[in-house]
């Protein structure tokens, strides 16, 4: 049960939420250089039947969220990157918990997603298993 | 083929196969893992059966998505229902959860020794004395001592720091670890091969002699005539590869199986496989510890990726208020998921990974819930109650203080209600939360009971002899034997008690 191309793009779109290109001082990473979405569908491909159909709810409902939370009449990706925002910052702080775990799941699964490049995990000044720095650590 | 010597890759298995052994032990972690290695060391022919892969150092990789799909169960997705969720992380790997834990050691609390004996009539199997004897073999056995000064690294030692500061008891974790090079990478498989976990100790000691292990193998069913398990069913699966099919096989156990597969799986297991003999408690009475994190900017920089992953305890609040307090060197992944905003401000956060400290709370919780077992396998319904959720909003009120006492320009105290971000000022806000589960961002690393120990069939499943009542060769050494749960980290009890059953099993066979 793959995603579709529909479901690929908000799944692009949603992730760029979190992490839109150009804007970090030291965070250059673009989404699509690395591969998030792509990475994404694959590992959701190796959830359980009901994560994987949860997942699917997850971006159906994400897709109308602009509508029903009164943010826009056009669906999430007709919005431009403010509304969009707005739209998933209402998400967050929604009074209905599933809608708020929905919001939560997706930044998680975007920045695990994310950050599984190396060079993003580089820019934000995390070391490889191979710096130098982990051999001056080593304890008995 | 596989990677050692008695190791067998189930996914180059293309056709029905049986194999046999005296036992077969399904699950290669804390429990099975020395369950196995005792019954191995007693002379006897033992299989191991694993659903996960068996990954070496060489397979583990820097980044929270491959350890997932690798080394967690169902890719990391797993969650406990409930009004809240409750998300869990299980190993399911040779070597499983201890594999992708923080290695905490901590020997089982005298009370819950004493409270197992008087309330479910253990104390013949269980005490002091017989713990002592197996937490002594287990820590020479995995060179247990407490982290090296040197490598504990900003988070730890900000942590151990603000205890002093608060006057709140605390310590140095004691872990089974050897070389540790703080790499702050627990979590996702040590890459230099220090930790202890038994995919490098028990079960390569026993693959050396003689014992063999099926990974990428999942049990489906316990094979069982008249009341008697006499193995168990398989199937060999090959991950990741698409339009495979699916083989099966069967493992015959001479004189035992041992289910050790965690307190999901156990029970679900003898349920589905309708083994439940005279007892009516499979799957019930099952417990979490669930906790909550919270995180703070300072500005020294911490360095969160250098020390062990948790390194620093404090067990001050433990007998008085139910839970302990611990640091957690999260991975930026992971600490992205709570960091608030989004685009530049989120980015900005995220940039400051180094200026920030992580740590984390668990409750001793009262709640039980249940093991449900349904056409998608094993669901764990459970749910914290409104005394487990007011001391979780108290504990992170503690840990915010602490966290300002040393400094911290803010922190996000992760509850719904009130500000992502709060100030030394503003943390009398955390008084107003709402203790409902749902307005916490909830997780559980230790889960216990479900098949647990007792004199009494209506409220335990296994006896003394960690026999499932009134099913001749069947057999459970996992944390679901459990009466209670533990308000400490229990791989060591797992360990011991795991220790002691395999000796009585063995002892038992002779």
């Amino acid at each position: 049960m793959a995603f579709n191309r529909w479901e690929k793009r908000t799944l692009e779109k949603i992730v760029e939420v979190f992490f839109p290109p150009g804007v970090g001082d030291r965070l250059k990473r673009d989404l699509i250089e690395a591969g998030t979405v792509e990475r994404l569908d694959y590992m959701i491909s190796r959830y359980p039947l009901q994560a994987r159909l949860l997942f699917h709810i997850v971006i159906w409902v994400t897709y109308w969220a602009p509508i029903f939370l009164f943010v826009s009449i056009l669906p999430f990706n007709f919005l431009n990157w403010e509304k969009r925002k707005k739209a998933m910052e209402k998400m967050f702080y929604s009074r209905i918990y599933y809608v708020r775990q929905f919001a939560n799941l997706l930044k998680l699964v975007a920045a695990i997603s994310f950050f599984a490049d190396e060079e993003a995990r580089r820019e934000v000044g995390i070391p490889g298993i191979d710096d130098p720095i982990y051999s001056k650590y080593m304890g008995g | 083929m596989g990677k050692f010597k008695n190791h067998i890759d189930a996914a180059d298995i293309s056709k029905y196969r049986e194999d046999s052994a005296d036992f077969v032990v399904v699950g290669t972690g804390a429990g099975g893992g020395i369950a196995g290695w005792v019954l191995t060391e007693m002379g006897y022919e033992v299989i191991w059966v694993e659903a996960g892969p068996y990954m070496t150092a060489e397979d583990f990789r820097d980044d929270v998505y491959t350890s997932m799909l690798n080394l967690a169960k169902d890719a990391g997705a797993t969650s406990m229902m409930g009004r809240a969720i409750v998300t869990y992380l299980q190993g399911s790997c040779v070597g499983g959860s201890p594999l992708i834990n923080s290695a905490i050691v901590w020997r089982t609390p005298e009370e819950v020794v004493d409270e197992w004996a008087e309330k479910f009539g253990t104390g013949n199997v269980i005490n002091n004395r017989t713990l002592e004897y197996a937490f002594e073999k287990i820590e020479k056995l995995l060179n247990i001592h407490p982290i090296e000064e040197e490598i504990l690294g900003g988070n730890n030692l900000l942590f151990k720091e603000a205890c002093e500061k608060m006057g709140y008891e605390s310590r140095v974790i004691r872990r089974n670890t050897r070389g540790c090079h703080g790499s702050n990478r627990c979590v996702q498989g040590c890459p230099f091969k220090a930790k202890l976990s038994p995919d490098v100790t028990f079960v390569p000691w026993s693959l050396e002699k003689g014992a063999r292990v099926y990974s990428n193998c999942r049990v489906v069913k316990i094979i069982s005539k008249n009341r008697k398990a006499t193995g168990v069913e398989v199937v060999f699966k090959e991950r990741g590869k698409e339009n495979y099919r699916p083989v099966k096989g069967r493992i015959y156990a001479r004189r035992g199986v041992i289910l050790a597969a965690g307190a999901i799986d156990t029970p679900h297991l003898i349920r589905k496989s309708r083994l439940q003999g005279d007892s009516k408690a499979v799957g019930k009475f099952f417990m979490a510890h669930p906790g909550v994190g919270i995180g703070g900017i300072f500005d020294r920089e911490i360095n969160i990726s250098l020390g062990p992953s948790q390194g620093y305890e404090s067990p001050h609040f433990r007998k008085g208020h139910h839970f302990k307090m611990e640091t957690i060197g999260l991975p930026i992944e992971l600490l992205s998921a709570r960091t608030p905003g989004f685009g530049r401000e989120f980015m900005k956060r995220i940039e400051n990974y180094n200026y920030v400290a992580v740590w984390d709370s668990y409750v001793k919780s009262e709640a039980h819930g249940q093991v449900m077992s349904t056409i998608f396998g094993p669901v764990p319904k459970y749910e914290p109650t409104k005394r487990d959720t007011e001391i979780l909003i108290f504990a992170i009120k503690k840990m915010a203080e602490m966290m300002f006492e040393v400094g911290a320009k803010v922190v996000f105290p992760g509850i719904y209600g009130i500000p992502e971000e709060i100030t030394k000022d503003q943390l009398n806000l955390i008084d107003e939360a709402e203790p409902d589960p749902r307005n916490l961002l909830l997780y559980a690393s230790h889960l216990f009971g479900g098949a647990r120990m007792g004199v009494d069939p209506r409220i335990s499943v296994v006896d003394l002899n960690f026999k499932v009542h009134g099913v001749e060769n069947l057999f459970v050494t996992d944390a679901s034997v459990f009466p209670t749960n533990l308000g400490v980290n229990p791989q060591h009890t797992v360990m011991a008690v795991s220790m002691i059953g395999a000796e009585r099993i063995g002892e038992s066979a002779r």
